[in-house]
Order: C-alpha cells, then structure tokens, then sequence
C-alpha cells in the first residue's frame, strides 16, 4: 500500500515538473513570438496565425524532446500539444502590440 | 544548459538587430514618402534565424525530462526498502453496537 502511495506521489510530482518547466518554455517562445510579429508589422489575423504556427512548432520540438514517447514523460499527449497555448496568447499579444508601437509608430 | 542559454542570448540579439534594422529602414522609406510593406528580405531571414535560436534555446535549456514509469531506469526514485518500523494497520471500529430489536 505504502508503495502504491509513494509511486502515485512520484508519478505526480514527475508530471508536474515537466508540465513546469514546459510552461516556461511557451511562455517564453510567446514573448519572443510576440516581438517578432510586432517587428515583422503583422497586424490583425496574420499576427495570431504567426503564433499558432509558433505553438505548433514548440509542441513538434517538445514532442521531438520527449523522444516521441510523451507517455513516458507526461499523463497524456495533451500535456504536450495543447496545454499552455491559451496561456501564452496573452503574453503574445502583449510583446506583438508593444513591439510593433516600438518599431512601426514611436 | 550553458550553450542553451549563449544561443537563447545570440536568437535574441539577432532579433533586436533586427528590430533596429527595422526602424532605420522606415525612416528611409519617410524620408522617400513610401509605404511601408514589410521588413527587407535579409531582416525577414535574420529574424526567422533569431526565432530558430530562440527556439532552441526555449526547448533545450530546461533539463531533460524525467520518466514518470515507475520501473524506468531514468526514474530517481528509490522504492522503499522493506522497513517493519513502518506499517499501518486498518483498524474495524466497532464504536457502534449492533442495535438488538
């Protein structure tokens, strides 16, 4: 019983500091995202199809780390493509509008 | 860890030289009354270079991923040994008496 506990508890804790770290990754890639939309001077539609296409390269390269095998790594495959694309879109248009106010109108 | 963090540092120089780059090439296209379109093809090429870096970098600065696979070789954690200081008994309480109609 008590190894069945400690297994959960390392299993969780395990998946939670992958899940950490690969927050931090989005978020970062989502600034940087959002600085090269505002000096690229996407505006509009473009600038968010430029960050899905950001995301999606970041969930290929996170899915390439993971060896392909995310199962071994995290609870399921939705921790790898899809968790923390919502969450770095704000971070995104955040640094898009104020680079482009930076490069294109100050 | 290290050469992450040179790339991540060099992906973001590239883009801030761009963003310069940038800037100067509007003023020329004020100072000729043209429409701004979009970025030279090399500021285009030096901020996809800068993205790929920055890319890199996001991805491979953080450590390796560990397995959550209890029986992994990767997974540190160290089952318990067999401890008999450590037990835990389930207990049937019997604080309620049968009720005797």
């Amino acid at each position: 019983m008590i190894n069945v506990f400690t297994t959960m508890i390392s299993h969780i804790t395990l998946s939670l500091f992958c899940f950490n770290f690969w927050c931090c990754s989005r978020t970062f890639l989502s600034i940087i995202g959002g600085v090269i939309a505002g000096i690229w001077g996407f505006t509009g539609f473009t600038g968010f199809v430029f960050y899905f296409v950001v995301m999606l390269a970041a969930s290929f390269g996170l899915a390439a780390k993971a060896k392909f095998s995310a199962d071994s790594y995290f609870d399921s495959w939705n921790r790898v493509l899809l968790d923390g694309i919502l969450g770095g879109l704000m971070s995104f248009v955040l640094f898009w509008t104020f680079a482009y106010d930076i490069v294109h109108i100050f | 860890m290290g050469l992450g963090f040179v790339v991540g540092i060099i992906g973001g120089f590239l883009i801030a030289h761009a963003a310069f780059s940038t800037i100067q090439y509007r003023g020329e296209l004020k100072i000729m009354e043209e429409q701004f379109t979009g970025p030279p093809f090399n500021v285009v090429i030096e901020l996809l270079v800068g993205l790929g870096l920055c890319l890199w970098a996001g991805l491979a600065v953080p450590t390796k991923f560990l397995s959550i696979l209890p029986h992994s070789d990767e997974n540190r954690v160290v089952s318990l040994p067999a401890n008999l200081d450590l037990w835990f008994s389930t207990t049937e309480g019997r604080c309620f008496h049968p009720i005797q109609i």
